[in-house]
Parts: structure tokens; C-alpha cells; sequence
């Protein structure tokens, strides 16, 4: 089902187009050269976020914090899903490899990964486009939110396993 | 942001030349710097695709009738003067495809409109109301069906991949709900 999302998606923006006589073709050349300009100016926010979650994954410092008697693998993921995506989808894969997809560790994995974003790469790549340096209170209440669903993914995995 | 970057930054060196080895440091800048290009590869491809698509949909006349709809929906959330109708159009296409879960299609639409927000806000130096609003509506995920989540889980041979789909959207929402709350407190107690 979802597989279709997309195509369809774009083939309804070309059939409107199309019968509203747009001129498709210079259209989207126009909307790819603005898109290379924000490439451009996106870059060096996506390179810093990159940097330190790349630092924190390889010094291995999250693996010595213990928090709330919460199994070593989980807190990493917690803490890294607000920087980077993919540094998180590796740290899933561990879990999963680790404790396999349906155990505690699993279930609890694949609700936060799902139901967060990564709100601190989020904010600062939106901040990019916009020359406001004073982003705390997105980044406070972003971090709310994201607290809120991990406690919220503890009672639901401890529910439903 | 400037000061979590350089805290993450600084507790990561002391840490590393105390417990492991300090090359550590250096590796994982070369390799992160490597992964980081690598990545902007990949994002930019799809972002300068979807930029293009949109740019084709912002100028039919469907979109600005399709777009008054789906933003009256949340219209309660941002402040009138604030939200000029260039900016009603990208707002409700970023939910629309965060729902939908195309990732960067919700990301060129969250650029282009935070950035058309920003020239109708009043103070150039401070975000207004409605772009705190904004933004927190995409750091909190509201994507309906975690379709990659899904895909990831099936690949690791879970016995029911699916099993998190109402956990995630009931999640998701409360999550979303509570931030939204939270700026609209923070705002109030700003001002």
C-alpha cells in the first residue's frame, strides 16, 4: 500500500499541472535550482550535527551513563534520536540484533525511533533559513515533547509485551 | 544550539583522553566528516528533487484552493497576522506530507516556510508565535504509519511488525499535543 504513496503522489501534482497549461518542464527546473541553493545553505548545519553524533557513537561515552536501571543500549538511543537519524537507525540495529525486534528492548526501540523526530537537527537545519539565533524555547519544547513520548513508549511496551 | 554543540563537543574530547585512547577523537572526525558528505548526497538528491515538484504544484491555482482547506484544519494553532497566504500554502503542505511520511518532501516545505514567516514577522531577531509553532509541529513526528519502522522490523524477522502502529500514533499525538501546549506556555509566560 504505502509503496504507491509517492508515485501517486507526484503523478496527481503533474495531472493538475497538465490541465491548469503550466509550463511543467521550466517549473521544476526553477524549484531545483532554488533546492540547490538551500543544499548549499543547509550543508554546514547537517556537517556540525553529523560531526558530534559521530563523536559521541565512537568515544562509546553514552555506554557508561546508567540511568534509572535502564538497560545499557536503550539510553544511547535515546540521546542520540534528537541529533541524527541515521546514527539511530544503527543503534536499532543493534537492539535488534542484540535482543531480536519483539523483546522489551526491541518494542521499545522501534516506538521511539517511529513516534520522535529528530528534533535537534530539525531545529537547527530550520534555523538555517532564518537568521534568528535565540532557538531555545523550540529546543525546550521539542526536548518536552520528546521525554514525554519515551516515558509514554516505557508504560506502552511494559502494556503490550 | 551554540551551547549544546560545544558542550557535546568538549565532554566528548575530555572523555575520550581520559577513559580510551585520544586517536579516538581524530578517527571519528575523519570518518563522521566522510559520513557527513555522504549523507548530504543522499539528502540533497531527494530535497532538490521534491524543491522541483513543489515548485511545479505552488503554482496551480488547485493548490492555493487545496491549501486553504487543509490549513483551516489548523488554523487555530497560528496567529492570524502572522501567516501570510504564501505561508498557509507551505504550511499545509509540510503536514500533509509529514502525515504521509515523505520525509524530504516535508522538509523543503518546512524550509521555504519558516523562511517565508520570517518576512512577515515584525522583529527579524526573535521568532514570532506562529514559527515556534511551526517548528514545533516538525520536531514532533506525525507521520500515520511508521512504514520504514515497519519494513525495519520485518527485515530482523519480528513475528508482528505491525504491532506498533497504534502504540506510535497514540504516542506520537500525546507527544505532539504536549509540545504544543508547552510553546503556547512558554510564549505566554515570555511575554
Amino acid at each position: 500500500m504505502s509503496s504507491y504513496i509517492i508515485p501517486v503522489f507526484i503523478l496527481i501534482i503533474v495531472v493538475i499541472a497538465l490541465f491548469e497549461k503550466k509550463n511543467i518542464y521550466s517549473l521544476f527546473i526553477e524549484g531545483v535550482k532554488t533546492g540547490l541553493k538551500t543544499v548549499y545553505n543547509i550543508f554546514p548545519y547537517i556537517f556540525a550535527i553529523t560531526i558530534i553524533a559521530g563523536l559521541i557513537n565512537d568515544t562509546g561515552i553514552l555506554n557508561n551513563i546508567k540511568l534509572f536501571n535502564i538497560q545499557g543500549d536503550i539510553l544511547p538511543l535515546m540521546l542520540m534520536k534528537p541529533l541524527s537519524g541515521g546514527a539511530s537507525t544503527a543503534l536499532v540495529v543493534d537492539i535488534f540484533n542484540k535482543y531480536g525486534p519483539d523483546s522489551f528492548n526491541g518494542i521499545f526501540a522501534s516506538l521511539i525511533m517511529a513516534s520522535t523526530e529528530t528534533t535537534l537537527y530539525v531545529i537547527s537545519i530550520m534555523s538555517s533559513k532564518i537568521k534568528i539565533k535565540d532557538m531555545k524555547l523550540p529546543i525546550i519544547c521539542g526536548l518536552i515533547g520528546d521525554i514525554t513520548a519515551i516515558i509514554l513508549a516505557i508504560i506502552i511496551t511494559k502494556i503490550i509485551i | 544550539m551554540s551551547i549544546i554543540w560545544s558542550l557535546l563537543l568538549v565532554i566528548c574530547i575530555i572523555f575520550s583522553c581520559i577513559s580510551s585512547d585520544p586517536s579516538v577523537v581524530i578517527d571519528s572526525i575523519t570518518s563522521s566528516s566522510k559520513n557527513a558528505i555522504e549523507n548530504v548526497l543522499v539528502i540533497a538528491s531527494m530535497l532538490i528533487f521534491w524543491s522541483g515538484i513543489f515548485n511545479i504544484l505552488s503554482n496551480t491555482s488547485t493548490l492555493s484552493k487545496l491549501s486553504k482547506k487543509i490549513y483551516n484544519i489548523f488554523s487555530f494553532l497560528f496567529k492570524k497576522d502572522e501567516v501570510s497566504e504564501k505561508s498557509k500554502e507551505y504550511i499545509s503542505l509540510n503536514i500533509a506530507s509529514n502525515i504521509l511520511g515523505v520525509g524530504n518532501a516535508a522538509t523543503i516545505n518546512s524550509l521555504n516556510g519558516i523562511e517565508e514567516m520570517q518576512k512577515t514577522n515584525k522583529h527579524k531577531e526573535k521568532l514570532n508565535k506562529s514559527m515556534a509553532v511551526f517548528i514545533a509541529l516538525n520536531t514532533a513526528s506525525m507521520q500515520i504509519i511508521p512504514t520504514s519502522m515497519i519494513s525495519l522490523r520485518a527485515l530482523y524477522n519480528s513475528q508482528n511488525p505491525e504491532k506498533i502502529i497504534i502504540p506510535v500514533i497514540v504516542i506520537s499525538f500525546v507527544s505532539l499535543v504536549v509540545s504544543l501546549i508547552s510553546v503556547n506556555l512558554l510564549w505566554r509566560k515570555n511575554e
